[in-house]
């Protein structure tokens, strides 16, 4: 059991750090100093991304697509988190189709939906 | 109550000679070159790109092992397999698009290609290719089996279990032969429209047949089967399935060449939708089936033996034949593309990497003869069965599974190497293999999570250890360029 969970844990972070790492940080520019360029931008990205989340509308001072990104990843961690613990921990011994059942077919579909959302913007 | 033989294989060659005409029109269309026979040139529509992609995806699995799965442990198999429709949804929408950007950036063939460019080295894809020649074989031959048992099931022994095999056999080598990817991407369109079609068809018959309707139906399951729409499956062996499948998407290389072949941005998004909704419709009817033979043909030992049963003993035999073929065309269009994708890597990975010099007429040569070669071989395991097969057939999503941390390093981690990518993916195949031979599972973690591991620290540690490929930052850099100019994300 403890094995279990700690390999669901890794598996969880690994997820969420690439999820999150991948959203928040701008595509790789080369620069002359490479190592203290990248935990610099890397460091920046991050917190002004998080700024971005928490700050109210007037308030946020990085850009709009930094924002949607970061938010982006939370939505999507948040659904592969709920897939596993709605079930087991709420949706258990609910015997009726509008239980488990019900809840993996409708956060299916929402996250279909919000895949095709994401795809809206890319162009030839 | 047995079909006749002579229904089944009157069904089975109507739908093997529409195939054929499909496949002989496809033909006109094909041009010269690997790049063309293996990924249509890079110029497949939106159609046969999403259903190549769903047929490809959904084998005889859905429609037999997923009923039976749904039959013994009820709505669980349901939130099993949407939940690695959920994770397939997610990664195709991240790595769908660097795939293929990078596959045109780079002019990749195959999916080890892929890992060869970006890791700059040839024995990256060679090792790549031998993991999922040795996984996946057996996972086809599986399917031959599911067929030949399936026919004579359902025939009372009228078709001999070699047979039957043969019948998805050699449908399978025609279409994949004839003309390469363009003659199983449409094939697949016909495959995919006869999936979809006959299932639901068949849902509704015996909805409205054997249970009087929707309402009664769902009366019915709520007291007599109520212990079905609980979450009965344990946690741990549920994650121990769905881990693996998450990350199909990457780690099978028949869906991963699939990237390549969209003509252009709209259809890389059509193909992505197109999918998703494929797969949830498709999923939601199996899964129906597999709650209905609880009601209709209770008891079994076996829940593998659910669909077939209902088959035999409950719908009439031109239901039957229907949804016989609906089943073989799931197998066989699943079949052809990976034969086909093995084919491909073979030629590219392994031939031309260790001959550069090698023509790509020769390329093209060595890669269809491989066609025949794996379709046969395929068709010889399972006639024969060995019981390595059983292993290696399990094995298969968690073995391909070790790969899967080079493909996410070769477009995130400009660090990463070669040889730590090499090391990563061998040991981790050990590890799995190990753990499915000896049957270990080290603190109650199957062996596919141990590899996964392994092969991700592994590919980690190494990467600090050895030289990183002299332009990875190049190759990050052109992708994520090309990236921005779509607006991906």
């Amino acid at each position: 059991m403890k094995g279990w969970l700690m390999a669901l844990c890794y598996l969880e972070a690994v997820l969420l750090a690439y999820v999150v790492l991948y959203y928040v940080i701008p595509p790789y520019r080369p620069s002359g100093n490479l190592g203290a360029s990248m935990a610099d931008e890397r460091s920046r990205a991050l917190k002004s991304s998080l700024s971005w989340v928490m700050a109210a509308p007037s308030e946020r001072t990085v850009s709009k697509g930094e924002g949607v990104k970061a938010l982006w990843a939370l939505i999507f961690a948040i659904i592969i988190v709920l897939t596993f613990v709605i079930p087991y921990a709420i949706l258990k011994d609910v015997a009726s189709l509008w239980g488990a059942y019900t809840f993996w077919t409708l956060l299916t579909a929402i996250t279909i939906a919000l895949v095709c959302l994401l795809m809206r913007k890319w162009r030839d | 109550m047995a079909v006749e033989a002579v229904w089944v294989y009157l069904g089975i060659a109507s739908w093997f000679a529409a195939g054929c005409v499909v496949s002989y029109y496809t033909r006109k269309y094909v041009g010269y070159g690997v790049a063309d026979y293996f990924i249509a040139s890079r110029r497949l529509s939106a159609l046969p790109s999403a259903l190549t992609y769903a047929a490809t995806t959904y084998s005889a699995f859905m429609l037999v092992g997923l009923v039976g799965l749904t039959y013994s442990l009820g709505v669980s198999a349901h939130g099993f397999e949407l939940t690695y429709l959920i994770g397939t949804v997610i990664l195709l929408a991240h790595f769908a698009p660097r795939i293929w950007v990078a596959g045109k950036l780079y002019d990749c063939v195959t999916p080890p290609e892929l890992l060869s460019k970006r890791f700059e080295s040839k024995w990256v894809g060679l090792v790549a290719t031998i993991i999922c020649a040795v996984m996946i074989v057996p996972y086809s031959s599986v399917q031959f089996m599911g067929i030949g048992y399936l026919c004579e099931g359902l025939t009372g022994g009228g078709i001999p279990f070699a047979v039957g095999a043969l019948i998805a056999m050699i449908p399978t080598l025609v279409y994949a032969y004839w003309a390469g990817m363009r003659s199983v991407a449409w094939t697949d369109v016909l495959q995919g429209l006869i999936m979809i079609t006959t299932s639901l068809g068949a849902l509704f018959y015996v909805v409205h047949t054997f249970l009087g309707g929707w309402g009664p139906y769902l009366e019915r399951l709520s007291t007599e089967a109520s212990d079905l729409l609980k979450v009965n499956w344990p946690l741990l062996p549920y994650l121990g399935l769905t881990i693996p499948w998450f990350f199909f998407a990457l780690s099978n290389p028949q869906v991963f060449q699939r990237y390549y072949v969209p003509k252009d941005v709209t259809t890389l998004k059509r193909m992505i939708w197109g999918f998703a909704v494929f797969g949830f419709i498709y999923t939601l009817i199996s899964t129906q089936f597999g709650l209905i033979c609880r009601l209709l043909v209770p008891g079994l030992k076996v829940a593998d033996q659910a669909m077939p049963t209902l088959l035999a003993t409950k719908v009439p035999p031109v239901v039957a034949v229907i949804m016989l073929v609906g089943i073989t065309a799931a197998a066989v269009s699943t079949i052809n593309s990976i034969i086909l994708t093995l084919s491909s890597m073979v030629g590219r990975d392994v031939y031309r990497a260790l001959r550069p010099s090698a023509s790509e007429d020769a390329e093209l040569r060595v890669s269809k003869a491989f066609i025949f070669i794996f379709a046969v071989v395929c068709y010889i395991f399972a006639l024969f069965r060995p019981g390595l097969i059983a292993i290696l057939s399990a094995m298969a999503s968690g073995g391909m599974l070790v790969i899967v941390p080079s493909i996410f390093a070769a477009f995130f981690w400009k660090r990463a190497t070669a040889p730590a990518a090499l090391a990563s993916m061998a040991v981790g195949v050990i590890i799995v293999g190990l753990g499915y031979v000896f049957g270990l599972n080290p603190m109650g973690v199957p062996s596919t999570i141990w590899g996964l591991m392994a092969s991700a620290a592994i590919l980690y540690v190494g990467s600090y250890v050895t030289k990183p490929p002299a332009r990875a930052e190049e190759f990050m850099r052109r992708v994520n360029e090309e990236l921005e100019k779509h607006g991906f994300h």
